[in-house]
């Protein structure tokens, strides 16, 4: 046999065994045990509900958890407990909150110890709407200016 | 992790120092004169090149923001820093940036403060040293707070082939879309460059990605330009993202995500070369973990005995839940749990226990040995990660972890806080904790120095489940933390506050 040929064999049998061995090794992936039911305070995006109201109370730091700005929302239903997440969010995106104000908001109602909490995804008031959290549910106040895809100049002063 | 939750817990640059073993103008508060610190440390104890990892909050753009910054710096053993390097991925981008000369001091108790300096000016920190070896970090600008860990690198391993073989790796952060990851997992380095059996898991937003394949592309380098051989600086490719790292040695790399805009950070820990099955985790195991859930940060404690066989016992967990606590075994509850590891032998794992009355808590973990291992929540939105490391068989008692410790703590009340001090444990019963600390308080722009505290530490026999830590500071005004400990053995302990107002955890290590 030919050194080419040879070597184009070799070439293919190393191939093959490149393939043969991702394989099995694509089957040694390990399959993980499924995730455990909704722990409570959990954000089931397909709970999504959308409530309206009239606030009767807004506190950037509220005494009671989760910590953080929490809403008192006055619905057709009774007043409801909305949780927003971090308050220098709103404030960054210059979106304030008082009582008397017609809110409109979507979200996912969740069961705490101390009673149940609206955690709120997207909130509007007048014209104006803020999304609070991901698709994910996961806090947008967590990512920081990062969220808002602030770029060059936008870094308070002082040394990195 | 701050004025409303600003963000996560990444415990990560605080829980791996665990493992193997801005700008001026804010308002400092200085408490009253300490008694002369005592101990065997002085500027001398601080002598060479250090690798350190941090991961905090800047202020940008008005808000609170995750940044992450590691690097080298190179002290002189006389109070300066002759040089250095880092990276850090800020709001604006991520920046290699050159440390030029400037100043440290130690005190007798291995308290201290750093400054480092770049083009950019000086950031300032507060550290404590738990050895001449390693420390534990804070930064204590206005505009930016972080915490983190650091430790005296071998520049004569300074090269690729000194990273080979398997490492087990641990990263958390923001991603691009917004939400906080954490990644964990394991791979091959071959010592020329190359990464291969690479395999992880990723958490994001509480969404587990079950076992993945590393993508096509891992590698790593060290920096030919003189990065590498002065600073131990590489570039990787680790799990489809791109960092780059500091080697402390062939053992650990401290990495810094360089994907703008994700902000990831995390270590690397070379992997004892064994086949890892079921029989490697045969003991009891004390675990710290970090990070998010739909509320904001969470922080979790506890301990597990793991009998070699797949099932586990002995369960205990503190959780704060952004306020919200969980306790296990819950009142009138009994939990029981399962583990795995995987059939591979290369020691990914699962580990699942229920309480009769809170529900079930799941778990993977990658083995860096039969005693430590990087460990990650997977219960559906909550993204935490951290790791457990064997206990002592016990028992814990006061007299026995009488003495001095290094002690970091991160956390998040109105905004990130972040504490570094020195902690003294006697075994008298009653007030037999004290200490001396410096911290940020982010939100309020607001840094303390030789804040003084106290208070009893109540160990309930054995000692290796949960224990308490009640420490009040008295200045500028009384403030009360409240954690549960669970001590590793009698040189490290893992906290978790248990108070409703802050999310907050770290961990204490013996000093010599």
């Amino acid at each position: 046999m030919q050194k080419t040929t040879l070597v184009r064999i070799s070439a293919v049998l190393f191939a093959l065994l490149l393939f043969l061995g991702t394989s099995v090794w694509a089957q040694k992936l390990a399959d993980r045990p499924k995730q455990a039911a909704m722990r409570s305070l959990a954000y089931d995006a397909t709970q999504e509900t959308v409530m309206e109201g009239t606030v009767l109370s807004y506190s950037a730091e509220a005494t009671t958890p989760p910590i953080g700005a929490h809403l008192l929302l006055q619905t057709a239903s009774g007043p409801v407990d909305l949780h927003l997440g971090g308050a220098s969010y709103l404030q960054a995106n210059h979106f304030s909150l008082a009582k008397g104000d017609a809110v409109r908001v979507v979200g996912v109602s969740s069961a705490t110890r101390q009673g149940s909490v609206f955690l709120v995804r997207v909130i509007q008031k007048g014209g104006q709407s803020l999304i609070l959290r991901t698709a994910e549910g996961a806090p947008l106040s967590l990512a920081g200016a990062r969220a808002l895809g602030l770029q060059k100049t936008q870094q308070q002063g002082g040394a990195r | 992790m701050n004025g409303s939750i600003k963000r996560f817990l990444p415990l990560a640059a605080v829980l791996l120092a665990s493992l193997c073993a801005a700008c001026s103008g804010g308002t400092a508060v200085v408490g009253p004169p300490p008694p002369p610190p005592a101990g065997t440390f002085s500027n001398a104890s601080l002598k060479g090149q250090y690798a350190f990892l941090m991961s905090g909050t800047e202020l940008c753009g008005g808000l609170s923001t995750p940044f992450t910054r590691a690097g080298s710096f190179t002290a002189d053993g006389n109070g300066h820093i002759t040089g250095g390097l880092e990276d850090v991925n800020v709001c604006t981008g991520v920046f290699t940036l050159q440390f030029t000369n400037s100043t440290y001091s130690i005190t007798a108790d291995g308290r201290g403060t750093l400054g480092l300096t770049n083009t950019t000016g000086t950031t300032n920190y507060s550290i404590t040293l738990s050895s001449a070896i390693q420390g534990l970090i804070a930064q204590t600008d206005v505009n930016s707070t972080a915490t983190g860990s650091f430790q005296r690198q071998n520049a004569a391993a300074f090269s690729n082939p000194a990273i080979a073989n398997g490492y087990v790796f641990d990263f958390a952060g923001i991603n691009a879309r917004k939400n906080p990851q954490s990644i964990i997992g394991r791979f091959n380095a071959d010592g020329m460059g190359g990464i291969n059996t690479g395999l992880f898991d990723s958490n994001e937003a509480g969404i587990a990605s079950n076992q993945q394949l590393f993508p096509t592309g891992a590698f790593y380098r060290l920096d030919t330009n003189g990065g590498g051989t002065n600073f131990g600086r590489g570039t990787a490719s680790i799990a489809g993202h791109n960092f780059a790292f500091y080697m402390v040695d062939g053992t650990r790399l401290k990495l810094l995500g360089t994907d703008f805009p994700d902000a990831f950070s995390g270590e690397a820990f070379a992997q004892q070369n064994i086949s890892f099955t079921s029989a490697s985790l045969n003991s009891g195991f004390a675990f710290l973990l970090g990070g998010s859930s739909s509320t904001g940060p969470i922080a979790t404690a506890g301990r597990f005995t793991a009998n070699g066989a797949g099932g586990l016992s002995g369960i205990f967990l503190d959780e704060n839940n952004n306020g919200t606590l969980t306790l296990l075994p819950s009142q009138g509850g009994t939990v029981s749990g399962t583990y795995t590891v995987d059939t591979n032998g290369l020691g990914g794992g699962t580990a699942t226990w229920t309480d009769t009355k809170a529900g079930t808590f799941t778990f993977i973990f990658y083995l860096i040995s039969p005693t430590e291992a990087v460990f990650q929540e997977t219960d559906s939105k909550i993204t935490s990660d951290g790791t457990f490391l064997a206990q002592t068989a016990g028992p814990i008692s006061a007299a026995g972890l009488a003495g001095n410790f290094a002690f970091i703590w991160s956390g998040v009340s109105s905004d990130e806080e972040d504490f570094v001090g020195q902690l003294k444990l006697t075994s008298a019963s009653g007030n037999n904790a004290s200490g001396i600390m410096d911290f940020n308080e982010f939100g309020a722009g607001k840094q303390f120095f030789n804040i003084q505290f106290s208070g009893p530490l109540t160990i309930t026999a054995p000692g290796t489940g949960p224990n308490t830590l009640t420490l009040t500071t008295t200045f500028p005004s009384p403030t009360t933390f409240n954690f549960t400990a669970y001590a590793v053995d009698s040189n490290t302990v893992f906290l978790v506050g248990v108070d409703t107002n802050r999310v907050i955890a770290g961990s204490i290590a013996r000093q010599p």
